[in-house]
């Protein structure tokens, strides 16, 4: 039955322990190693791999089986005459809790293996030997993790904070007027891509930087650890942002800006106030707003984003993530943006040909204009993105890609100047 | 204001239109009539956009040879403005229209009803009445647009304080979560049924949401204080609550639990180690009779989490329920693609007033997955019952179900008692019946 592992003792080595202990060819043995380290890391999450091993309980209980937990996230199941169907059982919930990742996706063809689980037979030497192999080498990598961990645990402590509560907001509302933090307004631009690289400016968004904003006013605090009170602090934060930039000269703006509004705050006496310091020119401002924020009312949505669509201002939709555009249309919100999260998780996502079908006709259907690609930090983004017809970009990328492409504009100015006063 | 002042004068209303004709008639009274033609006193079913079209234009004719004009105002009412001349054939008209409805009380009870189905006005005479009625229909429109437009202006939520109490701020919120902290909840722990109506508007029992009573709690912990005044800091009061009791659940011997029930929770919750804890503490067959009950903007809020929890909880037992759409959520989630068991739509009295399309495609949904997964909540009024039942909703919660659930039982008591006697006085007339 299941050992109980004394708290610094890695589960990777009380697994070795018992193969040791065990003859080559332990007869009735087996062994289920679930490769869950495979996982996209989305959906690789602590909490998720809790769950998938709970699965396991029944058989654990009931039978002569013990389950491992790799540090990696992997799941090894050690077996002694168990009928297969029983532990086939949890091993096929376990796929159906990640249905939606690529990894637990079925080879139709039957040809290929399965990449969720591999099964090794300890009672033949060759696979005893080769189950050996591969939990040693997980022994070594989870020593590894343990000792990088323990560093980073001591960071992390002092870097992310503890959670966010109703007190903190109490303290940090009294703060907040009274700390200057115009100076933490970050931009970040928009680009259209086209098929020669940057073709133009969209809009560049206005934005405070949480983290900055952290460590200026709490800086041992979590300020993402509840979503409600985080969305509680952006309410200030939109009357900080607005304020400023009602003091900008708008007519001297060269290029269209964005702001991401609490749908109450566009509904709000400060944006009155910014609305009059835009002052016509309305069309040169887009106005973001949280999905999560629509959902929870969309008859105020509906109010805000008529009345600025009738003033010229645009309205664009924040917080999709290509997952979610496959349970709503965002079309139906009537935005003249729509912007979708990037994530490395998508990486794979093109090895999924009904997947990007149903994406690109999704993206079509919204107007391909309208949808823009945000956090995009490397090329994979940007070719996730074409590949699916998307030519509107932002990201860390778009801002280094831009300042690339103005300094060799910058050079090749002075390179004419200078040919011609050569001339 | 927060919208912009010309944002509404795009489209003059037809309230404002008629304001503005009624002005305009007081210099060419002569000759001229109104007929008012109260459509918004219909049951709301005959409301429909369909009959309403039907009625305007049996108007097409007159209005075409440029015998009168006709208003069609926001409340389904009908105003129109003729030439004395053609009295008869408006009469005509309107008796037409009268017919279309024939079967609604409006109708049936004209003549023991104080409104009449028509009113009719002379314009030299009772100018001062029309151009009253004008002005009121033009107020209580502007007066619609501006609470639509002002929700947020400083006077609406000054209003909102003096009738609703002092908003609820982090400090207030800190305050009462510690007090939660220490209080026996409990007490507070209310159960409200879902249940299967039928025609005869009897209900059967399907399960019951237990929940604490924030109202109650309310007017323990904090008087005075309007806890909706933050929708953020009232999801998180909420999501406290939500996971007291959880906790209590887990502690058998807390709260006393019989029949099937559903709780609140956050994706996040069912993803914690609590959420674990009561889990272990429910007996496996018992998690078929659970439903666990999520909101939308926090299912939205994180998907990618909210589909593998979903997957964990219903692979457990559980059943899940996509819970707070309203009218226009109803349409961007689609329950059945999310893979929730069942749904709770809102009731709000302006579903009666929707047009037919959207009628339609509430029929669709209530239908999808073979019906019975739509469930109406609010209900509070005989007329929401009718309304879901007209789109195919038969499950339904709220005050008006608590009402039938005690009128149910009341019936029932008296029927048992009725056999009692019957039993008693064996022989007697048995013909007799009490429904």
């Amino acid at each position: 039955m299941a050992e109980i592992p004394s708290p610094d003792m890695l589960e990777e080595k009380l697994l070795l322990d018992r193969l040791n202990r065990m003859e080559a060819g332990a007869p009735g043995y087996y062994a289920v190693h679930l490769h869950l380290s495979e996982l996209k890391s989305s959906n690789r999450k602590p909490h998720f791999i809790r769950l998938a091993s709970r699965n396991f309980d029944n058989l654990t209980n009931q039978h002569e089986a013990t389950l491992f937990q790799m540090k990696n996230a992997d799941q090894i199941l050690l077996c002694r005459t168990v009928p297969v169907h029983e532990v086939e059982n949890p091993v096929e919930k376990v796929r159906a809790l990640f249905s939606e990742d690529q990894l637990t996706h079925i080879d139709e063809t039957g040809l290929g293996e399965d990449r969720l689980s591999t099964w090794y037979d300890l009672s033949e030497n060759e696979d005893f030997r080769a189950f050996v192999r591969v939990v040693g080498s997980l022994v070594l990598e989870a020593e590894e993790t343990a000792k990088r961990e323990a560093a980073e645990a001591v960071a992390q402590q002092k870097s992310v904070g503890q959670p966010l509560t109703a007190q903190h907001l109490t303290a940090l509302s009294q703060v907040l007027p009274r700390v200057p933090i115009d100076d933490l307004i970050r931009e970040q631009l928009c680009l259209h891509i086209g098929a020669n690289g940057p073709e133009g400016v969209i809009f560049r968004e206005h934005f405070i930087s949480i983290g900055d904003l952290k460590k200026r006013v709490a800086p041992g605090v979590n300020l993402f650890s509840s979503i409600w009170l985080f969305q509680y602090l952006t309410e200030g934060l939109d009357r900080v942002i607005l304020a400023n930039m009602a003091g900008r000269n708008f007519e001297k703006m060269s290029e269209p800006i964005s702001l991401n509004l609490n749908i109450g705050t566009v509904l709000s006496r400060d944006f009155q106030n910014f609305h009059r310091a835009v002052a016509g020119h309305e069309d040169n401002v887009i106005i973001e707003m949280q999905v999560i924020d629509i959902f929870s009312d969309v008859d105020a949505f509906t109010i805000a984003r008529n009345m600025l669509q009738q003033n010229g201002y645009r309205v664009l939709v924040d917080g999709i993530s290509p997952v979610s555009m496959q349970f709503f249309d965002p079309a139906i919100l009537g935005a003249d943006f729509i912007k979708v999260g990037w994530g490395t998780e998508f990486e794979n996502e093109e090895e999924d040909d009904s997947k990007v079908a149903d994406l690109r006709r999704i993206i079509r259907d919204a107007g391909k204009e309208s949808i823009i690609l945000s956090r995009v930090d490397s090329e994979q983004a940007i070719q996730w993105g074409l590949n699916l017809g998307i030519t509107r970009f932002q990201g860390f990328l778009m801002d280094r890609l831009i300042d690339t492409v103005r300094s060799q504009g910058r050079r090749a100015r002075i390179k004419k100047e200078r040919a011609a006063a050569a001339r | 204001m927060a919208t912009a002042p010309d944002a509404q004068k795009a489209i003059p209303s037809q309230e404002n239109l008629l304001l503005d004709y009624v002005r305009r008639l007081e210099k060419h009274r002569g000759g001229r009539q109104v007929v008012h033609v109260h459509l918004s006193q219909l049951r709301p079913f005959n409301r429909r956009e369909q009959h309403i079209r039907a009625a305007t234009s049996s108007f097409d004719p007159l209005i075409s040879t440029t015998m009168g004009q006709l208003f069609a105002l926001r409340s389904a009412d009908l105003i129109f403005a003729f030439k004395a001349e053609a009295r008869p054939q408006v009469e005509t008209v309107v008796q037409k229209v009268r017919f279309l409805f024939s079967d609604d009380p409006l109708i049936a009870e004209v003549s023991t009803h104080e409104k009449p189905f028509a009113t009719w006005y002379d314009a030299v005479n009772d100018y001062d009445d029309i151009l009253r009625l004008a002005r009121e229909l033009a107020e209580e429109e502007e007066v619609r647009l501006t609470k639509v437009r002002s929700r947020m202006d400083a006077r609406s939520s000054l209003r909102a304080k003096q009738e609703q109490g002092e908003p609820l701020t982090p400090d207030i919120l800190a305050r009462v979560e510690d007090a939660l902290g220490r209080a026996d909840l409990s007490n507070y722990v209310r159960r409200q049924f879902v249940c299967k109506v039928d025609s005869k508007l009897i209900p059967e029992q399907e399960f019951s949401e237990l929940f604490i009573s924030i109202n109650d709690l309310r007017e323990t912990l904090m008087p005075g204080v309007n806890l909706t005044s933050n929708r953020w800091l009232f999801y998180h009061l909420t999501e406290t609550l939500d996971k007291r009791m959880l906790s209590m659940l887990s502690k058998t011997d807390a709260i006393t639990i019989t029949g099937e029930i559903s709780i609140n929770a956050n994706v996040k919750t069912l993803l914690s180690d609590e959420f674990q804890v009561f889990d272990d503490n429910v007996s496996a067959s018992r998690r078929g009779a659970m439903v666990i009950e999520l909101q939308k903007e926090d299912i939205f809020s994180d998907l990618p989490a909210f589909l593998i929890a979903r997957e964990y909880v219903q692979e457990r037992g559980y059943r899940v329920l996509l819970d707070g759409l309203t009218m226009q959520t109803m349409f961007l989630v689609d329950r059945e693609k999310l893979g929730c068991d069942h749904a709770k739509l809102i009731w709000t009295p302006a579903l009666a007033d929707s047009g037919d399309d959207v009628k339609e495609r509430l029929r669709q949904i209530a239908a999808s997955g073979g019906g019975g997964r739509m469930i109406m909540c609010r209900c509070d009024t005989r007329e929401s019952v009718e309304f879901g039942r007209s789109v195919g909703i038969d499950r339904f919660q709220g005050r008006f179900i608590e009402g039938l659930i005690a009128e149910d039982g009341r019936r029932r008591d008296l029927l048992k008692l009725k056999h009692r006697i019957q039993r008693g006085t064996a022989g007697d007339d048995e013909e007799e019946m009490i429904e």
